[in-house]
Order: C-alpha cells, then structure tokens, then sequence
C-alpha cells in the first residue's frame, strides 16, 4: 500500500499516541539514512549499531522535534554525528595503500576463490571502489563525514556547515583537507588509471542542496 | 600554488564560489598547467566518493528498535524505591583480553604473506558463560548487537565467577553502594538509564565473548595486518580498543587490544584466522586472568579501573561521595571540532593503567554487569509509546 504521507506526519501520529506511527517513521528513514552512515561508520555491523542509538536518541527526544522544520534532516543529523562518534570510539588498521599496491593485492579482504568470474572491467572498478572505500574510511572521522556528506549525499556547504553545527569556513577548509588527503592516499591509484581525468565541472552558482532548495539549518 | 588557491580549487569543483571567486579561479586555470591538474584530480577524488555504492540495508531495524525500546520501558517502570533497586548495579566480572604481539621482520625483508614460514598464532582462550547462556529468555532474530532480554533469573548470572571472590566482591560493593546512592536520591537520571541499555548491551555481549591471548612470535607486518583486519570484522563495536607500539629499535612491535567478540561469531573468527596463509592457529588453550591474578602476576596485568556509566557514575570505581551534593557529575568530555548533539554516548569505558610495568603485553578490560531489568518483574515485549 502506498505510504503518501509525509515523515513529519508520521511524527504528528506518534506523538498524538499512535505508537505504531514509531514503525512507520523507522522503516521510512532507515533505508535512505544506511548508506550514509555505512561510508561514516564503515562496517555494516558498525553502521547497524549506529542506526540503533539514532532512533533510541530520536524516540527519546521527539517531543522536541520543531515542528515546521524537515524531519529527516534533524534525524539525518543525529545519524551522522552518531557514526562520527561511533568511528571516533574505535581505531581502524591504518590501510597503507602504498604497501598494499606493490604487490598489487588488497590484502583487507581475503580473495574468494570461489567467486565466479566477472569481467575485468567490473573487477577494476570493485576494486577500485574497494580501494576508494578503505581509503575513505582510513581519514579522520571528521574528514570522512564531510566527504560523504559533500560527495555522497551531495549536500552543500552550509548543508554540511548545519548537520555538525559548525561554522561554514570550518566544512571549507575540512573538505579541502579532507580532499587533499585523499588524493594524497590514492596517489598510487590515480597514476595506475590510464583514462584522462573527468573533465572539470560545469560553472554553476552552487549545488541544488539536499534538504531544501535554499540554504538552512536542517531541522530548527 | 598556495594553500588558498588550492582551497579555492576545491570549491570550484563542489560549486561553492561566488562569480567573482569563480572568474578568478578560472583565469587561474587557463593560466596555469599546475592548477588545471591539481583541479581535475580534485575532481576526480569527488567523483570517486560519488560513484561509491549505496549498499541497501537489507534488514528492517523495527524489530530491533521495538525490544530495545520494550527494555527501556520496563526499566523506567521500575519502583524508585524498591530494595531490589540496590541490586540494580550489582556486578560481576568478566574479562576480555586480547594481545598480539608479535616481533615484525625488517620492512622488506618479507613482502609476501606466505614466506614466513613458521608463524604461528597462538590463540588462548576461556569458555563462555554456560550459565548466561542458560538463562537468556529472549533473544533476537538476526542479529548479534541486541541483547536478549533480560529475566528475573539473570539475576544469578550477577555474580562474580567463582575465580574472582575478591575482586568481583570489591566491584560489587562499589557498584550497590552506587546504587542505593542513586536510590537515595529518588532518581534515576535518564542519561544513566540510556547508559544502561549501553551498558546492558554490552555486557550482554560479554557473555558471548571469550578471553583470549593472540601470540605471534614471528611474523611479517603484512601477516599482522591481517590479522587486524580479521579482528576488525568480527569484534564487536563496544569497548574495543586497538593499539600498535614499537618497543624498542628491534623492531619489536606489540598489538593489543581489548574486544567482544560473539560467541556465536568464534567459530567463524578461529575460521578466519587460520585461513590466513602462512600463519598456523594452534589449539585453544583455556586460560583464566584470575588464574595470574592468584598465582601472584598481577603485576604483568594492566587493570582498566574506570567504568563510563554516565555523568553520575563517572568516578565509578572509587569511593563514591558520602552526601548528595557531593554527586555533582564532572562535565562530559567534549570533541574540540564536534559534538554529537545530546550526546550521551561517552565511551563505555577507560582505561585506566596503575601503573603497571612498561613491557608487558597484557591488556586487561574489567568489564562490571550490570542488569537493571533482571530486579524487575519479567514483562513481555511492548511497542514503544
């Protein structure tokens, strides 16, 4: 059955005491939050965990919801300062790519032997994605939370600058940061890509934006 | 090119300059091969993260969220001033020791997984609680991170293992005296409930989890990586703590860390190990800290003292303050660059080392159970409202 109610209507439900509403806004928002939280937290189980506490936070604090404003970009915010949090409790392996790249495995995962032969095309691009993906989640929380944000979510600047309640010339400079090492890490990878690089992008005024046209602090 | 034109490049490809930022960028651009190369691999690491795949869920959360939600109702219902609240913190003591150490060949000397022959991982290990086994009443489909819920008779899991009278009688002592002073004071604060289910989920997993000693005299860094990364998939997300040292200039290199891992995931993770080529896992050997801890070792045994409840319970551990007023919590830690809104999620745990010997290879997690809902009635899941 077509769900044509809006997130922020489901909240109205819940809080009127139709606790079933509580389903509806989960299974509304887990799939569209997974992907980013899983590039933040970067393991499924981690991400699974961070999912968890975010709609534990979201049940607790839903009377403080503002109503008026965009229920997923204020759930959106929680998730992802959630799974900053979660990557910062933990400390990963560093992937040292160059080491990795001598020999020309990826030595993260184990290769299945058993895996049925895929065309050489589509094993460069897993592994490069494989490749791009370590890399990503080898950067400082912070700086993986921006990219994905910037990147993945394509939100823009001020976007960004509301989700972690920091200034706009902080997301700047955490971006270029951010960008820089990355390339820097994926050095070996880009000189191993023949291709021409992407042609540079059209001029335009800003990014369209995620959550709302205009820019604005999501949620309040 | 200077830090700022680079910055300015990276805007130009996210489409956040002005027109007058983007003209001068631009004429940078065709003025400059640098710039242009710089620009396009810029915009070449964006579209790297773009083309990351949306990996689908594949699970629906509900059910997951409903039981948690079940338990923290019930824990909220609980009479304040029942006796049995006293109990709320009582304690038990379970130990997750993770160390690798190994000695890691010079860098070059060894590129290939499979050419050190002769390494070899030592893995020791005790069982499992037989007895939170026997009484979990419910657990959840599918997944390892939520706890089962908890009944009336995981009360008797809330003992100290029959190894540690001493240590798990002191621990438990703190933790009523912490009890009946949340108690006296007539409240529960709702971080230090949230805590709890934190807590509660934790410990929840220590049940599952085994002690372990990983050794691994002689092995290459790319062998020890590997061995990381197997870790790193199947541990459990709290209380994980992961360290690499270089001890000294031979190159001797320890690892160690403290983490969960399922028991419904060792079998998968001993698998894993021993798939890793070159590298040969002997048999699980049990092995008891309390066992060193009796035999007088202590001192090879870094203790982690402090247990992060919450605010109220920060000083956990120590003696806890004889009046109210004296409870005040210190202030929670805050991230300089960010802090998670209504962040209430602070480390289950510190470490806290008493100064033990510089060399050894010991890690040791104290982890103290706590379980609020098993001093209430048993209730049968409710939906969250």
């Amino acid at each position: 059955m077509a769900d044509d109610r809006t997130d922020e209507e489901w909240v109205q439900r819940y809080l009127a005491g139709e606790s079933e509403a509580f389903d509806h806004i989960v299974r509304r928002t887990q799939d569209r939050l997974y992907p980013t939280v899983l590039r933040i937290a970067g393991s499924r189980e981690e991400a699974l965990d961070v999912l968890q506490e975010t709609y534990l936070k979201v049940f607790r604090n839903i009377s403080r919801f503002q109503h008026g404003c965009s229920f997923y970009t204020w759930i959106y915010r929680i998730a992802v300062n959630q799974a900053i949090s979660s990557r910062r409790k933990r400390r990963l392996p560093i992937l040292n790519l160059s080491r990795s790249s001598e020999t020309g495995t990826h030595e993260f995962e184990p290769i299945d032997k058993d895996a049925p032969l895929a065309g050489l095309e589509k094993m460069v691009q897993d592994e490069r994605v494989k490749i791009v993906d370590d890399t990503l989640r080898s950067l400082p929380p912070a700086w993986t939370a921006v990219l994905v944000m910037c990147d993945f979510d394509e939100l823009r600047y001020d976007e960004i600058a509301a989700v972690l309640d920091i200034p706009i010339g902080t997301v700047r400079s955490r971006i270029h940061r951010a960008r820089e090492e990355l390339r820097k890490r994926l050095e070996p990878l880009i000189q191993d890509e023949q291709e021409p690089p992407p042609p540079p992008p059209p001029p335009q005024d800003s990014k369209p934006g995620r959550f709302s046209p205009k820019a604005g602090r999501p949620g309040h | 090119m200077n830090e700022t034109e680079q910055l300015s490049l990276s805007r130009y490809v996210d489409g956040d300059l002005s027109p007058l930022e983007r003209k001068k960028v631009e004429a940078m651009l065709d003025a400059d091969p640098a710039a242009r190369r710089m620009m396009a691999e810029y915009s070449r690491m964006s579209q790297y993260v773009k083309e990351l795949p949306r990996d689908p869920l594949n699970e629906d959360l509900v059910p997951l969220i409903r039981v948690t939600l079940a338990r923290k109702r019930r824990f909220a219902t609980l009479p304040a001033k029942s006796p049995l609240l006293a109990g709320l913190l009582a304690a038990s003591v379970l130990i997750a020791t993770f160390t690798i150490s190994y000695v890691a060949l010079p860098r070059g000397s060894d590129r290939g997984v499979t050419s050190v022959p002769g390494s070899r991982v030592e893995i020791t290990g005790s069982k499992p609680s037989a007895v939170r086994e026997e009484h979990s009443v419910e657990t959840t489909a599918a997944d390892d991170h939520l706890p089962p819920i908890a009944g009336t008779s995981e009360i008797a899991a809330i003992s100290a293992p029959p190894e540690s009278p001493n240590v798990a009688m002191a621990l438990s002592q703190s933790a009523t005296r912490l009890g009946e002073q949340q108690l006296a004071e007539n409240k529960v604060p709702s971080q230090l409930e949230d805590r709890f289910l934190q807590f509660r989920k934790a410990t929840d997993s220590t049940d599952r989890k085994h002690s372990f000693r990983l050794h691994v005299p002689s092995a290459s860094e790319r062998q020890i990586d590997s061995i990381l990364s197997v870790i790193g998939r199947f541990r459990t997300t709290d209380s994980s703590v992961l360290e690499r040292k270089t001890i000294g200039e031979n190159k001797k290199l320890s690892l160690s860390f403290v983490a969960l891992i399922p028991t419904g995931r060792m079998a998968d993770f001993r698998a894993a190990l021993r798939r890793l080529p070159g590298i040969d896992v002997e048999q699980d050997k049990p092995e008891s800290f309390f066992s060193k801890l009796d035999a007088g070792n202590s001192k090879d045994i870094r203790f982690v003292e402090s247990v992060e409840l919450d605010r109220a319970t920060r000083s956990f551990g120590q003696t806890p303050p004889s009046t109210a007023s004296d409870t005040a919590p210190p202030p929670l830690k805050k991230s300089p660059d960010h802090d998670v809104p209504d962040a209430i999620s602070q480390p289950l745990k510190v470490e806290a080392g008493n100064e033990a010997d510089s060399g050894t290879l010991d890690e040791v997690t104290i982890l103290i159970r706590t379980d609020p809902l098993s001093v209430g009635k048993q209730a049968p899941p409710t939906r969250p409202d």
